[in-house]
Order: C-alpha cells, then structure tokens, then sequence
C-alpha cells in the first residue's frame, strides 16, 4: 500500500507541476498570484524532506516545469510535508492543502506570503485535476475552469521538461 | 467546512508566575547551567528600574556590563540580531535572557537561532521548522501581557533593506523558562493595559476558531477567555492592582500557548497589513477589528458553536443559560462589544480605522497583504478578497 501511494504520489505532483506550466497563461487566478512573486523565482516540492523535489520557475510571468531534482540549491521557496503519508492525504484529494498547511504536516523553507501564493495556486491546479466532489468539498470558493479537465491532463502529458541547470 | 481531525499541540515552557516569581532566577539559571548570560533589553526598561528588579534577583552570578544590552529598538531587526549574536559569542556567553517586551524577545529568539544553526545570514532560516539544532538556554521575562510571545513559536524580524519582515516559524524558539512577575508588568498606563488585554483576548477568540482549534488549545484560550473577562476592566480601573495584574499576564500567557498552536486568524491578517501598509499600531488596529472579524465569522456553523463558549466563557453561568441557543453566538459578540466600549470609555481605545490613521485609499494594499498573510489560511472560510474589503468598509 506504501508503494502504491509513493506512486499514486509522485503521479499527481508530476500532473501539478506541469499544469502549472499550463495554466500559468491561461488562469486568472494563478496569473495574479504568480505576478506577487518575484521574476525568476524557483519553488520546489516534495513528498517528504528528503524525497526528490519535483521543481519550476517562474520566468516572464509563466512557469517552466523541470521536473524532478535530487539538487536542492538555489531554490527561493521550499515545500515539502513531514510525511509521505500527509501527502498523499493531499495529492489524493482526501484533504485540501490549506487543511494540511493549518495542520502544521507542511515544513515551508522560504518567505512564508510568496508560500501562501503557492498554496493558492496549488489549490487552483487541484480544482483543474481533481473531481467536482473535492471542489465542492475542499475548495468553497467559486471555481470558473479556463480549459476542460481531460483537455489539461493530455497537454501535461505532453509537456516537455525543461532541460539544464536549474 | 470540515473541522480538523489531527492537530500537533506544543508547549515545553516552564512558566513561574506570580508574586515574587523574579526570586526563582538564580535557581532557574543553576538548572539550566547558565553561568555567562546576555540579556537583551531596552533603555526605558533600564529607566523604569525594571531592570536592577532582574539583577537583583541573579544570585552567585556576577554579570557585567557588556553582558546587558539596551538597545534594542521597537521592531526587532537583522541588524541587532546580528549585533547581539556576535556579542553573544565575543563574551562566550551560554543562555539569553529577553527583558521586554515582543522586539525584544524576537531579537533573542534571532539570536539563538543565529548561535545554535551557526549561521551568518539568519535570512536562511525564514520559514516554518527551519531550525534543528539544540538552542541555547533560554529565559523570557516578559514587561508587557498580551502578546503571547513568552509561549509563542514564531518571530518576526525586519530586513531594513528589503524592508520586509521575515517571520520565522518552529517550535524551537520557545524558551524554556518564561518567569511572569507583576513587578515587571506594573508600570504600564491603563491605555496600554487595555490594548495589551485586548491583543489578549483576540488570540484567544481566533485560537478557538481556526481550522487547526483543538480540544488542548482551546482548553487554554477558554481559561484566558474566563481570566479577561473578569479581570481586564477592573485591571484598566486599577492598574496598580496586583491580583488582576497576575490574572491578565496569565491570560496573555494563556492565549499565546493557544494562538500559538492553533494559529491566529482573518483579525490578525488583517491587522498586520494594516500595520504594515498604514503603519498604526498593532493593539489599536485589532481593537477595531475584532467585532467586525467576529461578525464576519458569524456566518460558519463551527465559528457560531465556539462563540457559544466565547459567551460561556466571558459573561458566566447565568447569562448562558439565559440566552436562547441560537442567539449564544451573537451574544458572544456583544459581549466583546461591551468590553470594548467599557475600556474605550475608561481609556479612549479606538473603534474606527479612520480614528487611527488608516486611509481608504490603502484598501487594496491592505487587502492584497492580507490575503498573504499565512493566519488568513486557517481562518474559517476561504476568505475572498472582497470579504477583507467588506470588513475594512465596515470597520472604516
């Protein structure tokens, strides 16, 4: 079961991470948080502290999706959960961010409002990819959806990673 | 909404409260092996003679000059931090002791994770549970009640050149020892002993509140909730009054430990932007704001049943059982009305943002630090930006 959700985990952040790039052009909501933070900004997230980090970079007001990195230098803003299993209660959409982020299971290493920007988004992205029930569950606020949900999944799918140093 | 079912309670500070609790520093000192102490305090505190109060009370220790420094400003900031850190290992010092207040406590909280993470640049450490060494021995004696900060895992420490404030938060920074002695409390005015009760009871009101409330944080907000509404306006009628001086320190206390681990809410997000954005002050802003938080937060099922306790708490027995249960809520409110315009007929505290310099003009600064500020995430709701400005209009 621990594999399964390990996997079920890395998944999903994958999905988030290249949404991300996705819907930084194209959402509202997310356009207005990312302009809050600074250009060239690089944010990375993890299952747990010494997991990879899965990483992106704001640049020219848009994401750019690296993927997964074992390096961790250079990184404005940090994200990661204290245990595996508090984030897969996330990332399997058992619990909202905001939940887990007021839980103390989220460790933040960075400005703590460019990562209350980050949860924002994230709540965002998760109302993209996940079931209408989890919107209406976790995520009261209205949602307007820019670009369907199977139409995101497959442009994430097909999402190139940016290659290089970070 | 849904209501926690996990929460992670913390709270390791020894508390000496009371009459004559200042005695227990030389034993408290021995037990920790302090030998060498800085002490971090300011010049007022130095001409209130609050301070030879401590020094008399450090026994088989000689503690000279160099060791006391008293110039600490009103907002802690990387500068004295850095300062006082160097003096800190200049003079081989083992432990900190904070006399003062909020900037004083924050700048030793900098310093010890300066000293323990041995770090140049405390800027690497923003965040929440960045620090993992052991700390340095650690003693807070607190000269103001009502920020909690004796108890509390977070500091904030300003960067002039950016000119942000950096908050750190861990559970880390808590001291070991916070010694709660009225003599160090009793020269504050009635206007200053209102707006530090009411910075008191809006910890209390938001920890019972929040997403992450639980059944140990509210175990001490309600006591602290009980405390203040006994003793906060007959202290303010009586500021010299021992007992209730005691009462409200131990209900600062109280509200900190549970603030601190059941978060603050949307009355201090907005509160602390328009601290920064307008500059005004942190006590006055959140006596404005805290009916028309309370009001907001109304319209959550959860939020009425704790005002229930709110009421329970505040007002007694008879009152609470007087009151029809679907009114409880409203009535908790008020009764937070009452005591406000009670200590502003005693002292003048404000009841309009207008009054205290916050311009309309600044909403929208306002409203976008707010909705930053991380208290806002565990406040009931997913509060909007136009629910902020609502609460400003209302509050202008």
């Amino acid at each position: 079961m621990k594999f399964l959700h390990h996997l079920i985990d890395k998944l999903i952040l994958s999905l988030i991470g290249r949404s991300f790039s996705i819907l930084s052009d194209q959402d509202p909501g997310i356009k207005r948080e990312l302009s809050y933070l600074p250009e060239e900004f690089i944010i990375a997230i993890a299952v747990e502290k010494n997991g990879r980090y899965m990483i992106v970079q704001k640049i020219e007001d848009s994401i750019k999706y690296y993927g997964y990195h074992n390096q961790t230098k250079n990184i404005d803003l940090k994200l990661y959960f204290k245990d595996e299993e508090f984030a897969y209660q996330v990332l399997a959409a058992k619990e909202g961010i905001r939940q887990a982020f007021s839980e103390h299971k989220v460790v933040v290493e960075g400005d703590l409002e460019y990562a209350v920007s980050l949860i924002y988004i994230l709540e965002i992205i998760e109302a993209y990819i996940m079931s209408d029930q989890f919107i209406e569950r976790v995520l009261e606020n209205k949602f307007t959806s820019k670009i369907s949900r199977l139409k995101l999944i497959v442009k994430a799918l097909f999402l190139f990673r940016e290659k290089g140093e970070i | 909404m849904k209501s926690s079912n996990y929460f992670e309670f913390f709270s390791p500070v020894k508390i000496n409260s009371g009459e004559q609790a200042l005695s227990t520093l030389g034993y408290e000192l021995e037990q920790l092996h302090v030998n060498n102490p800085l002490i971090l305090t300011n010049q007022s505190i130095d001409e209130l003679k609050i301070l030879d109060i401590l020094l008399s009370n450090i026994k088989n220790i000689e503690i000279n000059e160099r060791q006391i420094i008293k110039t600490i400003p009103n907002q802690a900031n990387l500068e004295n931090v850095k300062k006082a850190s160097e003096r800190y290992k200049e003079l081989n010092c083992d432990g900190i002791i904070a006399l003062g207040g909020e900037a004083i406590i924050d700048t030793a909280k900098g310093v010890n994770l300066i000293i323990t993470e041995k770090i140049d640049d405390l800027k690497q450490l923003i965040g929440i549970e960045t620090a993992h060494g052991d700390m340095q021995p650690f003693i807070v004696i607190p000269t103001t009640s009502g920020t909690g900060s004796e108890a509390a895992l977070n500091a904030v420490i300003s960067d002039r050149n950016s000119k942000n404030n950096l908050e750190f938060v861990s559970s880390k920074l808590m001291p070991d020892l916070a010694i709660m002695d009225p003599r160090m409390t009793f020269t504050l005015p009635p206007r200053l002993t209102a707006s530090t009760g009411v910075d008191a009871l809006v910890h209390a009101v938001e920890a019972y509140t929040g997403l992450q409330t639980n059944p140990l944080s509210d175990a001490y907000a309600f006591a602290a909730l009980k405390l203040i509404g006994r003793n906060l306006e007959p202290l303010v009628n009586d500021a010299n009054n021992k007992e209730y001086r005691i009462a409200m320190n131990n209900a600062g206390l109280m509200a900190g430990i549970a603030f601190s681990n059941s978060h603050a809410g949307i009355i201090h997000a907005i509160g602390d932007a328009c601290e920064k954005i307008s500059n005004v002050s942190h006590g006055d802003v959140l006596t404005v704001l805290l009916p028309h938080g309370m009001f907001y937060n109304l319209k959550f099922d959860y939020c009425r049943k704790s005002y229930q306790d709110i009421l329970l708490a505040l007002e007694g027995t008879e009152k609470f059982v007087d009151t029809n249960e679907k009114d409880r809520a409203l009535m908790a409110v008020d009764a937070v009305v009452c005591i406000l315009n009670e200590l502003r007929l005693l002292t003048g505290i404000p009841v309009r943002l207008e009054e205290i310099g916050v311009k309309r003009s600044e909403f929208e600064q306002i409203i976008d630090k707010a909705m930053h500020n991380s208290a806002l995430l565990n406040s009931a709701g997913q509060v909007q930006r136009e629910d902020i400005k609502n609460i400003l209009e209302a509050a202008f």
